[in-house]
């Protein structure tokens, strides 16, 4: 992905959208025109009746009347439509292309809280839809209103339309715009609040039972309390503003209608209005400053809108771990691996050093060494999920810089010390790792990772839903879907982080033994510092405080 | 509520008078244009400023009352969430916390005024122009006639989005964080474009569903709508028949023709706010689904002060998602003090175990005693400041080290860097972690949780793996710092560790060493 991908999503989207973006603008402009000319000639009607002439010269007159009341009832419905298909289309897209810029980040360059995460993409672009659907309103409104000021300027009564224009422009535009830097900072405290919210309501969803077990609710409890107040305070903030501008809004349309008549009457008093036409002006002031008044209190929505869209697009600006090259090199065959005087950073954190190895096809890598040694970062360097910034790595005697990340990890499968189960049946859960792979195929690499007694008791098999996180699997069970999904992908080089934790040790050696008979032909790393997991290695990594030696088996 | 109602019936009568004046105004001028207006025009302005008045209060004053009902509810979810314990996805759960919540309030202090004013506000408007102009009256009374079909669309509408949409979003909801929490694990098997394309599919899916919900949701604003252009448009036309018979006076017109599309305002404005209404009967549906599975907590004995002993009898527990026959039955006698080693193959039901201990779950079948009490005696807030438990996968939530050592608790600095030396975890207080302190490897992530767990004054430790992760030089360190609690301990593990007697679970037998 280059940097112009990096534009705001949502310009992106709605340029990609911008036909049925034009429909529903088309749609609505349809409706304020029909809105505005059904009172005024409905006001015409009724004075030109009033001046007693012959019936029949008003059919017309009612006929038009009846057609735009029809009009604007169906034009209403389709403007409704159009705009909630544009601003769903447009949001789709948002989301996929939200997400598209994540995934770069997984797993190295992920901010914190990726609950965060999950809250801002969709509460944000829930917000776009907000965003979508108050704007085609106001925006065709104010047109339409201000064609109508100067339509009956240049035909009716010009002394009024002074009057009219200003008030369109000062209830659909000054005070919008007002209102919305207004309501920026009372807006934020609002997010803020909620977010407040969220978190303590997030925490005890993922982790009450630790809270609770620990004695420690009383801090959730707390959280939220102050949360609360904190809402209510931002709140009441918002509403008074909310209620400040409505005021303001209500007056500027009473004293437009004032004046609008006042003015009238001097035009009545100078025969420059025509009789049968004088209360058009008033009246058709009136529902036109209505229509704008009510669509320009959607404008505070644009304006958490706008927040919204500043974070969704500041969210996918973080710097990516892993840089594909611009020009790709076609993998090898072979798959050996050589690290050459390799030096990874993480943030500004030197995690490994200086290191020189080289895994031989077929070969056996035990990696052991302390907690928080830098085991896992080698596997992700391996695998591609971060560069190193000195030395270099091949892959096939192709430098992983010169390969694209999907290219490795077609070569080098990785389970990490925590796989992820999805909210699907367990089919799926494995296929992921091999969409091509039959049920056999999945059964087999269940069994062969020790799953088979938990597939037993499973009420429908391989098509029983399991997932979410609390997934009803143990976190050793979890381990060993890892470990399945990397049998049914067969990669050439398998690396494991820690893949018998949670498992007592005949089960850890049972696992393992499947392990080395399946991956038989390729590389297989296994980062562990239990002791039967090294079993059957052809070489013996230490890695301490950053440092990789090779241990020399007695 | 109620004030809510009394300012949008002082709304009413404003705009009833606005027109009026206004009409006469007008009329006063057709009749003869030289005549003077003066005084209505400042009527007119006067109405104005009094209906600014009412827009500047009504809006702050009456969403002041549905608040203490979102804190109460707000509460009452964390505590029903806390009580029923992790069972569920918790994106649902926090969905239904904030949305649910405030979906409940807009429900109460936007959508019932407006349902009782679409009511009131009608009637008075009708009365108004029943007095005024009997006829017009009766055509917009007659639109009224029509109001059925509305309310069956209306229903039709609640019945869609009850059946779809609120499950639906948080079907989504969980979808999108499931994407991305497994970002990794799909990168991992080079699936994670696959997966975010697949985003796409769904937003469209969604968008199909939505808008099949909102094509038959809008037809019963476009019918209110109707209702409302319709009867202005027949009123005005009526009205300019019975002009030219001079049937009716023009200030009286004009004021009927004012009053007319406001007879449907109230009405649109309760419809459009009746989104919010199911949401929130939707949302109120499974805040009280979640009320009610939450179990009632009762016992009223306090918990020891000192190490207990603990008597299991013959405890079965339920192992989630699995047959019966993967329930294990067990008895054990557990003395004061002592380190117990509690073992067994994976999934045998270890943990579940140690849930039940802590008070998280309940007993399948059997009893535990605790010095001879029983359990579902013992008061729980005391039982869970007694005991410490540390689960297999410990979420560390907290900004920093400090935060998730003192998990709301303010212990000194002293006490929680003697906490991490004594298990030689050199991590610095003021260390930033981020969602599960991914800032550490496996092994200081344990030892972390394990600090954490040792640091609450508890006379019984659960621990659940405490030594998962760590070398065996790091594993004994652990073990030491656990023994000298003095605690009565109980550690489910898979390794060989110091403990003075080892309990081995295992699913066809029935017993224990």
């Amino acid at each position: 992905m280059s940097e112009v991908c990096r534009r705001s999503v949502f310009r992106d989207s709605l340029t990609r959208e911008r036909r049925s973006v034009a429909v529903a603008l088309a749609a609505s402009v349809l409706v304020s025109m029909s809105t505005v000319a059904l009172s005024g000639s409905a006001a015409l009607l009724i004075v030109r009746s009033a001046q007693r002439p012959a019936l029949l010269s008003l059919t017309l007159l009612m006929g038009v009347v009846q057609l735009l009341a029809l009009g604007k009832a169906a034009g209403r419905y389709g403007e409704r439509v159009s705009t909630h298909q544009a601003a769903l289309r447009i949001m789709a897209r948002v989301r996929a292309m939200t997400a598209s810029r994540l995934e770069p980040l997984v797993p190295a360059g992920l901010g914190p809280r990726s609950a965060d995460v999950v809250e801002t993409i969709i509460g944000d672009v829930d917000k776009v839809q907000d965003l979508l659907v108050g704007f085609a309103g106001p925006v065709s409104a104010n047109l339409i209103a201000g064609l109508c000021a100067v339509a009956v300027g240049e035909f009716i009564a010009p002394s009024t339309a002074i009057v009219f224009a200003v008030g369109i422009v000062l209830v659909g535009i000054v005070m919008p715009l007002w209102a919305a830097r207004a309501g920026v900072r009372p807006q934020d405290e609002l997010d803020q609040a909620r977010v407040r919210l969220r978190h303590a309501l997030d925490d005890a969803a993922r982790s009450g039972d630790e809270y609770v077990a620990l004695g420690a609710s009383g801090a959730l409890y707390r959280r939220v309390h102050d949360g609360e107040c904190a809402y209510d305070r931002a709140a009441a903030r918002v509403t008074r503003r909310t209620g400040f501008f409505s005021a303001l809004n209500v007056l500027i349309v009473g004293f437009t209608i004032v004046m609008i008549v006042g003015k009238t009457q001097g035009s009545l008093v100078h025969h420059s209005i025509s009789l049968s036409l004088f209360a058009v002006p008033a009246l058709m002031a009136l529902s036109a400053l209505e229509l704008v008044g009510a669509s320009s209190g959607s404008l505070l929505d644009i304006q958490s809108g706008r927040a919204a869209l500043r974070r969704l697009d500041t969210l996918v600006a973080k710097p990516w771990p892993v840089h594909d090259p611009a020009e790709t090199q076609l993998l090898d065959p072979g798959s050996e691996i050589t690290l050459r005087n390799v030096s990874v950073w993480r943030d500004d954190r030197l995690v490994i050093e200086q290191v020189d190895t080289t895994w031989k096809e077929g070969a056996v890598v035990a990696v052991s060494g302390p907690s928080g040694s830098g085991k896992t970062t080698l596997a992700h360097l391996v695998a591609r999920f971060i560069e190193s910034r000195r030395g270099e790595t091949t892959l096939g005697g192709v430098a992983l810089h010169r390969l694209t990340g999907s290219q490795v990890r077609s070569r080098v499968g990785f389970v990490d010390d925590d796989p992820h189960v999805f909210a699907t049946t367990l089919a799926a859960n494995v296929r992921l790792a091999h969409p091509t792979a039959s049920d056999e195929e999945i059964v087999d690499s269940l069994i062969a990772a020790g799953l088979g007694p938990l597939l037993s008791t499973l009420p429908f098999g391989l098509d029983t839903e399991i997932g979410g996180v609390m997934t009803g699997l143990s976190g050793g069970e979890r381990r060993r879907l890892g470990v399945a999904r990397a049998l049914v992908a067969r990669r050439p080089v398998m690396v494991l982080d820690e893949p018998t934790e949670g498992l007592d040790a005949s089960d850890a050696r049972f696992l393992m033994h499947e392990i080395r008979r399946r991956q038989k032909d390729g590389t297989l790393v296994v980062i562990s510092h239990q002791e039967h997991d090294h079993l059957g290695a052809t070489m013996r990594l230490h890695v301490d405080n950053g440092g990789v030696r090779e241990v020399r088996p007695d | 509520m109620a004030i809510a109602v009394v300012f949008g019936m002082v709304n009413v009568l404003l705009t009833i008078a606005q027109a009026v004046v206004l009409a006469r105004a007008l009329g006063s001028l057709f009749a003869d244009s030289s005549m003077s207006i003066g005084r209505d025009l400042v009527i007119l302005a006067t109405l104005a400023v009094a209906r600014g008045l009412v827009a500047l209060v009504s809006e702050p004053i009456t969403s002041r009352f549905a608040r203490p009902v979102r804190h109460i509810l707000r509460v009452r979810t964390l505590d029903a969430m806390l009580r029923r314990g992790n069972h569920s996805p918790p994106d649902a759960f926090v969905q239904l916390g904030t949305r649910g919540v405030d979906a409940i309030e807009t429900y109460l202090a936007a959508y019932l005024p407006a349902l009782v004013l679409s009511v009131g506000a009608p009637m008075a408007l009708l009365a108004w122009m029943m007095f005024t102009d009997p006829w017009s009256a009766l055509i917009v009374a007659s639109t009224f006639a029509l109001l059925p079909i509305f309310m069956v669309l209306m229903g039709l509408e609640a019945k869609e989005r009850m059946d779809h949409s609120w499950a639906k979003q948080q079907v989504l909801a969980n979808y999108f964080g499931d994407i991305v929490r497994g970002m990794a694990t799909l990168k991992a098997h080079n699936r994670s474009v696959t997966a975010t394309e697949s985003l796409g599919d769904v937003g469209n899916e969604l968008r199909l569903s939505t808008m099949k919900t909102l094509r038959i949701a809008f037809l019963s604003g476009f019918s209110l709508e109707l209702l409302s252009s319709l009867a202005t448009a027949l009123v005005a036309v009526v009205l300019g028949v019975r002009l030219i018979d001079g049937d009716v006076h023009l200030t009286t017109a004009l004021a009927v023709l004012l009053i007319t599309p406001e007879v449907y305002v109230p009405l649109r404005r309760a419809s459009a706010r009746f989104h919010a209404s199911t949401d929130a009967v939707g949302a109120a549906g499974a805040i009280l689904d979640l009320l009610e599975s939450a179990p009632e907590l009762n016992g009223c004995e306090s918990a020891p002060t000192v190490p207990p002993r603990l008597d299991l009898h013959d405890v079965r527990v339920g192992v989630e998602g699995r047959d019966h026959h993967t329930l294990l039955a067990l008895s054990a006698v557990i003395e004061p003090g002592t380190v117990v080693g509690l073992e067994g193959p994976s999934g045998v039901g270890k943990s579940t175990l140690l849930r039940v201990l802590a008070g998280l779950e309940d007993l399948t079948q059997g009893e535990v005693l605790v010095n001879g009490t029983g359990f579902a005696n013992i008061e729980p807030t005391s039982w869970h400041a007694t005991c410490a438990w540390l689960p297999q996968d410990p979420i560390l939530p907290g900004a920093t080290v400090r935060d998730v050592l003192n998990m709301g608790e303010e212990y000194e600095d002293k006490r929680l860097r003697d906490a991490l030396d004594e298990l030689d975890l050199d991590v610095s207080l003021d260390l930033i972690l981020g969602e599960g302190a991914e800032g550490l490897s496996g092994g200081q992530r344990r030892r972390l949780a394990v600090a954490r767990t040792l640091l609450r004054p508890a006379t019984v430790l659960l621990l659940d793996e405490p030594t998962a992760h760590l070398d065996e030089l790091n594993a004994a360190k652990v073990m030491r710092a656990i023994r000298r609690r003095g605690a009565t301990t109980i550690v489910a593990t898979h390794r060989q560790l110091d403990v003075d007697v080892s309990i081995m679970m295992s699913a066809p037998e029935r017993f224990n060493v």
